[in-house]
């Protein structure tokens, strides 16, 4: 069993993780929707902003161009939606611990939040395309520098785990905005690029592209490591080790996602997309679910006490 | 169209003043295709545009689309101004190249097997034999699908009234896709201005197209074939082409000592042994591909594919043989070749092309060797290529002997001047000459045309030779309007997609808690108030 970690530590970088794999994969998801949009006619990218935003479980008016869109995506600073909302988030979080993480990280983190703005400004006049970039390279860092130089002790668990059940939100999120039934091929190219595992899926696949096969490789792939299946492995295997010791002993979040990641693994190919809708919202109301379990049992604390004055007894 | 484009062409010299200009009409007046394109890059004014373009060679160095000149990597030069085609220029490209490569594909299966064109008297004897593409071992070879032609590469020009005409064939392993690709990608990222508004067919699908082709060339028995790319490795100059199709098909690429062949099998050495391959899309010269039946110093190639081939166990694609059909003799032969096999008359017309087999023709072109173009039969890439009015007087000299020698090897042209089209050089749009490869990919059911392919251009004034070698470089080219544009996911319901639940957020900064804190910090640390916490 590894050293106990302070409730308040754990919560902290439980989402610096979540906060970082959503920059990273919101930016995936911008630089492909904006740029597939361009690249394909889409002339005024309607139909993509309208996906983008559902994606993101924004409100749409459904006015809101694909530039309007992605710039709100992307500078945002009070939506933990937004690139620049999300990592002003993770720096926050990462700040309040730095103690307990590497120096490198926190660094990092912090001049990678704090270059955003001057990176978004180079980008105002030829579009986002070098900001998506700087962001996709700077979480990539941050998760390597956690990779390579964290000891595997508790914080790097609740780490872990916070950027599993981001993941996998993610995915079910990119997918319940696919029809399934009649989507083009472009479709799913759209899909698996946003969530890079376009050139993994073309090797397994011999670049056959079809709705039944992505939906599988994308849901439970057990070798592409931003697969539900795979992030919610991993994410099990994370709370057992967090659990070691107290074998045995019902975790609410450990049987949610024990139990998330067995109906995936369990259902038969044929029976995937049967119901798809219901499924991934059953998805994706169990991260939140085992996010909030996470919290009662982990992170529980009390609010500050703030003593009051007595009325009229001596004091 | 602003100050960008002011003077356009005023200094155009020789040639140059004769050809068709892509983007302005004679009257100096801009195409309406370009009117959007042109005023966004006017608007952008001539310091832009100039660090636009250098961040389209930055973003090509760092993907690595580069090519080897003097043994420097040295990015290929992709011009900031797209060429644009109406849907209905466009259109008539298309239905002249599928018409073609039909006729062509006609033409191999016929002379290797019967020869019925010959025997009919179409195309003589002696110029099918002597063609240095025609390959005796291809005899009785038929592909499972009967598609020997899966890409071709149809290179069209337009002479000096605009018209379309169709420079040669290449139906070998013709190179240069993946620059469209690269391109349409670095414009998108480096000048999305330009694209906003337009509706331009999508090129993305190349790579689906070309996969899908090579699986239903597969041999018949095969269920879930193998496709790889046979490239004849890293230090060829379309390696990287040859890397980008293999990554977008999701296939292996392969060299010629990853393969193997048992008995009429042909199989991959892979970390679990060999593995059987169906399908061998070949970046390598018919010569190179195969010891055995060709030259036997070759070490980039696989010893029996051929024969696997003739057993109907492997399809090589392209097929073995095809150079016969785009020998530049035989060139001169496909507008009659369209009316035998099709009945048909050619959409694209040739361009007028002298037989030097001839002993008058020959005579008359060699006297007017200072005003024609002269190439060699099977030559490519600007090799093998005099062009009269630039040569010296020793060239033309040595042109002469050698055509003397092997008139069989030679063809000559008249020459036309390429059409041109706005290009930025040094800080200013320039009238540059230029060409277009369109690719052709048939699966055996039907030909499908990539919308733009390939624009190259010379970057030298006046020059009409568009190879990188030669200081080539190119331009996205785009198919406005028509066609297939916006296949991205369409919504389920008339209604945009439902909206996902928001999503979790950590737990929100305590104000309260957040000002007592600094307060602490300010009773312990009064004079470093702005200092780090």
């Amino acid at each position: 069993m590894t050293q106990a970690l302070l409730s308040r530590v754990a919560e902290s970088i439980f989402w610096v993780g979540r906060y970082v794999e959503r920059a990273e994969g919101t930016a995936r998801i911008l630089d492909v929707s904006l740029y597939q949009a361009l690249e394909q006619g889409d002339i005024d990218g309607a139909h993509a902003a309208r996906r983008l935003l559902a994606v993101m479980g924004l409100p749409d008016s459904g006015t809101e161009t694909l530039w309007q869109a992605t710039q709100r995506l992307a500078t945002n600073p009070t939506s933990r939606s937004s690139i620049a909302g999300a990592l002003a988030a993770a720096r926050e979080n990462t700040r309040a611990v730095r103690h307990v993480v590497p120096v490198e990280f926190w660094e990092h983190i912090n001049a990678t939040w704090a270059a955003l703005p001057v990176q978004w400004a180079a980008s105002a006049r030829a579009g986002p395309a070098a900001f998506l970039s700087y962001v996709k390279t700077q979480c990539a860092s941050m998760m390597g520098l956690a990779d390579t130089m964290m000891s595997r002790d508790q914080t790097w668990l609740f780490f872990t785990l916070g950027r599993c059940l981001e993941r996998t939100d993610v995915v079910a999120r990119q997918l319940a905005t696919v029809a399934f039934d009649e989507v083009y091929e472009s479709g799913l190219v759209i899909l698996l690029r946003s969530c890079g595992g376009y050139e993994p899926y073309l090797r397994l696949s011999q670049g056959v592209v079809e709705p039944g096969r992505v939906l599988d490789f994308l849901l439970r792939d057990r070798l592409f490591p931003r697969s539900a299946f795979a992030s919610l492995t991993l994410a099990e295997d994370c709370l057992d080790q967090i659990n070691a010791g107290r074998e045995g002993a019902w975790d609410d979040a450990r049987g949610l996602v024990g139990l998330a990641r067995a109906e995936l693994e369990y259902s038969a190919p044929a029976t995937l997309a049967r119901g798809l809708d219901t499924r991934l919202e059953r998805l994706q109301a169990s991260i939140s679910a085992v996010s909030d379990a996470v919290t009662r049992r982990y992170f529980a604390q009390d609010l500050p006490v703030q003593w009051r004055q007595g009325g009229g007894g001596g004091g | 169209m602003g100050d960008l484009f002011e003077g356009y062409g005023e200094t155009a010299r020789g040639l140059t003043v004769a050809a068709f200009d892509e983007m302005v009409d004679r009257e100096g007046t801009a195409r309406a295709q370009y009117a959007a394109v042109a005023s966004s890059l006017a608007e952008m004014g001539p310091e832009d545009v100039s660090a636009r373009a250098s961040r389209v060679a930055r973003a090509f160095m760092d993907q690595g689309v580069t090519f080897d000149l003097d043994g420097e990597e040295r990015p290929f030069p992709l011009d900031v101004l797209p060429r644009i085609f109406t849907a209905a220029e466009w259109s008539r490209v298309a239905e002249g190249v599928a018409q073609r490569v039909r006729a062509l594909e006609l033409f191999l299966a016929d002379v290797y097997g019967s020869a019925r064109i010959v025997s009919d008297g179409v195309v003589p004897h002696e110029v099918v034999t002597s063609s240095p593409g025609f390959v005796r071992a291809a005899y009785g070879l038929t592909p499972p699908n009967n598609v020997r032609i899966h890409v071709a590469g149809i290179d069209v020009i337009r002479d000096e009234d605009g018209e379309f005409r169709v420079l040669e064939d290449n139906l070998r392993s013709p190179s240069g896709v993946s620059y469209v690709l690269a391109n349409r990608t670095a414009m998108a990222r480096v000048l999305p201005e330009l694209f906003w508004g337009q509706p331009i067919q999508m090129v993305t699908d190349y790579p689906a197209r070309l996969i899908n082709a090579l699986r239903r060339a597969a041999p018949a028995s095969v269920q879930e074939p193998t496709v790889v790319v046979l490239t004849p490795g890293v230090h060829n100059s379309a390696f990287y082409e040859h890397a980008l199709l293999a990554r977008l098909m999701g296939v292996h690429l392969v060299e010629g000592r990853d393969l193997v062949c048992h008995g009429t099998d042909v199989f991959l050495r892979t970390t679990e042994g060999e593995v059987p391959v169906h399908v061998i899309y070949r970046r390598i010269d018919d010569d190179y591909l195969d010891p055995l039946q060709f030259r036997p110093g070759s070490l980039v190639g696989c010893p029996g594919i051929v024969n696997a081939a003739r057993a109907g166990r492997v399809t090589i694609a392209n097929a073995v043989g095809n150079g016969v059909a785009d020998d530049k003799l035989v060139y001169t032969y496909v507008p009659a070749m369209i009316r035998y096999y099709l009945g048909e008359d050619p959409i694209l017309r040739n361009v007028e092309t002298m037989h030097l087999v001839d002993d008058t023709a020959r005579k008359e072109a060699l006297e007017r060797r200072d005003e024609l173009v002269f190439k060699r039969v099977d030559g490519s890439g600007g090799k093998g290529l005099v062009i009269g009015p630039v040569a010296s007087g020793a060239e033309l000299d040595e042109l002469m002997l050698d055509v003397e020698a092997e008139p069989r090897q030679w063809i000559a042209q008249r020459v036309v001047a390429l059409s041109t089209s706005p290009t930025w050089v040094d800080h200013s749009m320039v009238r540059r000459h230029v060409d277009l490869r369109p690719f052709a990919v048939n699966d055996g059911e039907d030909i499908w045309v990539l919308p733009g392919g390939l624009t190259r251009v010379a970057l030298r004034e006046g020059g009409l030779v568009v190879n990188s070698s030669q200081g080539g470089g190119s331009k996205d080219t785009w198919v406005v309007g028509g066609g297939v544009t916006v296949p991205v996911l369409p919504p389920r319901q008339p209604v945009p997609p439902q909206a996902g639940p928001p999503m979790d957020s950590g737990p929100q900064v305590d104000t309260e808690h957040g000002v007592q804190q600094q307060q602490q910090q300010q009773q312990q640390q009064p004079r470093a108030s702005g200092g780090p916490a």
